[in-house]
């Protein structure tokens, strides 16, 4: 070697990017080159002509002169022209992985080594960072609630997670390497592989990236609904794909319960909507019979009256006293029948239209009653007195039937043994929580009822009189009862014989809004 | 020469019932003529014949036995067209509308009441019963309509 090859040697050393160190036999250092002093830390000067181990940590620092000693002595090698990852130690102690390889030079019985020297620090870093990352993602993975199937090109199955374990009821290492159409009945068993080729082929996708439901087959050959969604990973030529298949067993049984509920939901409906016509149309068939009841029926009576009248006033002279009488009675049975229908009607109607809500002052209400019967009230000679009455929500018209009848009444039902009293009085009381009511009382000292009777009273052409003196035709309590239950309210009756009666109607303040 | 009221009266003006009910027109014929009500009286059995009437249509078409009417009685519930539809057309005539129309039915609902006034009803009486009542609305019919208002014919 000439002086100017060892000068170029130098440089190349000098310049080198890796790291280069020269030993002698004894492991002592001969050169320590710049890429070195930046590794180390340490300068030329301090290292050179000093045991080379001071660089290595434990174990390599307590090891080297031994290990250099018996390949020296035996050959043995451990690094020697075959280059290891091995770790290193810089001045202030701190240790860095490098890439080392030795290389053996001999000149004459003069054996030195090179070591070339690499750190691969970042490239460790990366591969830690890679193998973390794979980590967490295979933990993920395993934990997913979700199974995550990995397959490559041909179908062959290379992740199995835990969450498919307990999907499928394999183990993992019974799905593995093999082809995944084992986890699917017929047709997607028999369709795969070729659908799998085609898109490779073609790119056609049925699946890859949309995600659908489609039916699994678990190890019991049992089948089930999941929703499945692949995407595809392409490393270089190497594609694999991804399907992430979610249980839908319980969505499905809901989704299927669901819809019975609906349908049951919908046949109700029209069930309800079939009788609600049905109501409708007899409702509205009870409307046109009262209407045909209040022409059609009660004409024939007004013929029996008028010309009964044409008798009596036309003829009278020619009847004796008995004829005059038959007709009477024949007028009177015509007259008392006509009286019924309306009433009658009055109380069909009462049920069949919608009550017109509106603020009715109770006090104007008994006062306009009173009016209305005031040729009665005076022929019975009756003293009324009203207590303070409050203002209610109800239906005007109705509620005035209903007080107009509980007056007459009192009136018809008057003693005749003593001057007739009426009063009526209010009281308000909370019943139930939110529900405000008041309670209407209108008592009288006429000649009452026997009290076993107090509900009957309410009933339809209950009498508990002879018609004997009473006009009526049994059905104006009828009536009150029927108005004031449409009012959500309720009425009682309290009586003893020849002791006056009291009738109390109860009603709400208030009436829920009710749509029809 | 100056007609004597006595010997030439002014011709009466007609009353036209429209009433399917035989009995009921005879009743009104008979209270009419016990009140002594000289108006003549003419009677048609529902809408139809009613409207033929007053249009001259028909088997009305003589002027004599088919004259305008001064006052109509009109029943509600009748066979074909009824009364609420005559009253209706009536009313929206321009020719028939201030002839006077009493609704004379036996109804006394407020519906009815209600809906009469409503198509342009000039009265509305629920039938009398009896003869007294009847002879009763009469004379006060004739006296209303025929004595006491102003008349646009």
């Amino acid at each position: 070697m000439t002086s100017d090859d060892g000068q170029r040697l130098r440089a190349v050393i000098e310049t080198a990017v890796d790291g280069v160190i020269l030993i002698d036999a004894d492991g002592t250092v001969q050169t320590f080159n710049k890429a070195c002093e930046t590794l180390f830390g340490y300068a030329a000067a301090e290292v050179v002509g000093r045991n080379v181990r001071m660089l290595m940590p434990e174990p390599y620092h307590g090891q080297h002169d031994g290990y250099l000693r018996r390949y020296l002595d035996t050959g043995e090698r451990r690094i020697i022209g075959i280059g290891r990852e091995v770790a290193a130690r810089r001045k202030d102690g701190s240790v860095f992985p490098i890439e080392l390889s030795v290389g053996e030079a001999q000149q004459g019985d003069d054996r030195s080594f090179v070591g070339i020297i690499r750190d691969i620090t970042a490239r460790k870093q990366a591969e830690q960072e890679l193998s973390d990352s794979l980590e967490r993602l295979r933990a993920v993975i395993d934990t997913a609630v979700d199974g995550v199937i990995l397959i490559d090109a041909d179908g062959t199955v290379r992740t199995f997670n835990k969450a498919c374990e307990t999907l499928f009821g394999y183990p993992a290492d019974e799905v593995v390497g093999r082809n995944v159409r084992m986890l699917m009945p017929e047709p997607y068993h028999g369709q795969h592989d070729e659908y799998l080729r085609r898109y490779l082929d073609t790119g056609e996708r049925r699946i890859i990236g949309i995600g659908r439901e489609v039916a699994a087959r678990r190890k019991d050959g049992s089948v089930f609904p999941i929703e499945l969604s692949v995407g595809e990973a392409q490393q270089g030529d190497d594609r694999s794909f991804v399907g992430i298949i979610r249980d839908i067993t319980a969505r499905k049984e809901a989704e299927t319960a669901l819809l019975l509920h609906t349908r049951e939901l919908e046949r109700l409906n029209r069930t309800l909507k079939r009788q609600s016509e049905d109501l409708e149309r007899s409702n509205s068939e009870l409307r046109l019979f009262a209407s045909a009841a209040s022409h059609d029926l009660k004409e024939p009576l007004r013929k029996i009256r008028t010309f009964g009248d044409f008798l009596l006033s036309e003829y009278g002279d020619r009847l004796d006293e008995d004829g005059q009488r038959y007709v009477e009675v024949m007028v009177d049975g015509a007259t008392r029948m006509g009286r019924m229908i309306d009433g009658i009607l009055a109380y069909s109607r009462a049920g069949l239209a919608e009550l017109e809500i509106g603020e009715v002052d109770l006090a104007e209400l008994w006062h306009a009653v009173c009016c209305d019967l005031d040729i009665q009230v005076e022929e019975a000679g009756a003293v009324i007195s009203a207590e303070e009455l409050p203002v209610v929500e109800g239906d005007a018209a109705r509620l005035h039937q209903v007080f107009q009848n509980l007056l007459s009444n009192a009136l018809k039902y008057r003693s005749p043994h003593r001057p007739l009293r009426i009063s009526i009085t209010a009281e308000r009381r909370a019943a139930v929580p939110g529900r405000d009511e008041c309670v209407i009382s209108i008592a009288d000292n006429g000649i009452g009822f026997e009290q076993a009777f107090a509900e009957a009273i309410f009933e339809p052409f209950k009498r508990l009189q002879g018609r004997k003196g009473v006009d009526g035709v049994g059905l104006g309590l009828a009536l009150c009862h029927r108005i004031v239950r449409l009012h959500t309210g309720t009425i009682e009756a309290e009586g003893r014989p020849d002791g006056g009666a009291t009738f109390r109607v109860v009603l709400p303040l208030r009436q829920e809004v009710r749509h029809g | 020469m100056a007609r004597s009221a006595l010997t030439d009266p002014l011709p009466r003006q007609a009353i036209l019932m429209a009433d399917d009910d035989d009995d009921d027109v005879y009743v009104a014929r008979r209270a009419f003529a016990k009140a002594e009500i000289a108006n003549p009286f003419f009677r048609v059995s529902d809408g139809g014949e009613l409207l033929d009437f007053l249009h001259r249509r028909g088997e009305y078409a003589d002027p004599a036995t088919a004259p305008r009417p001064g006052l109509i009685l009109l029943d509600l519930n009748m066979p074909g067209m009824d009364g609420r539809e005559a009253l209706t057309r009536i009313k929206d005539d321009p020719t028939l509308r201030r002839i006077p129309l009493v609704v004379f039915t036996t109804s006394s609902d407020v519906a009815d009441v209600a809906d009469s006034y409503d198509r342009g009803a000039n009265s509305y009486i629920t039938k009398p019963v009896g003869m007294a009542g009847m002879v009763r609305a009469a004379i006060i019919i004739q006296n209303y309509w025929f004595g006491l208002v102003s008349r646009a014919d």
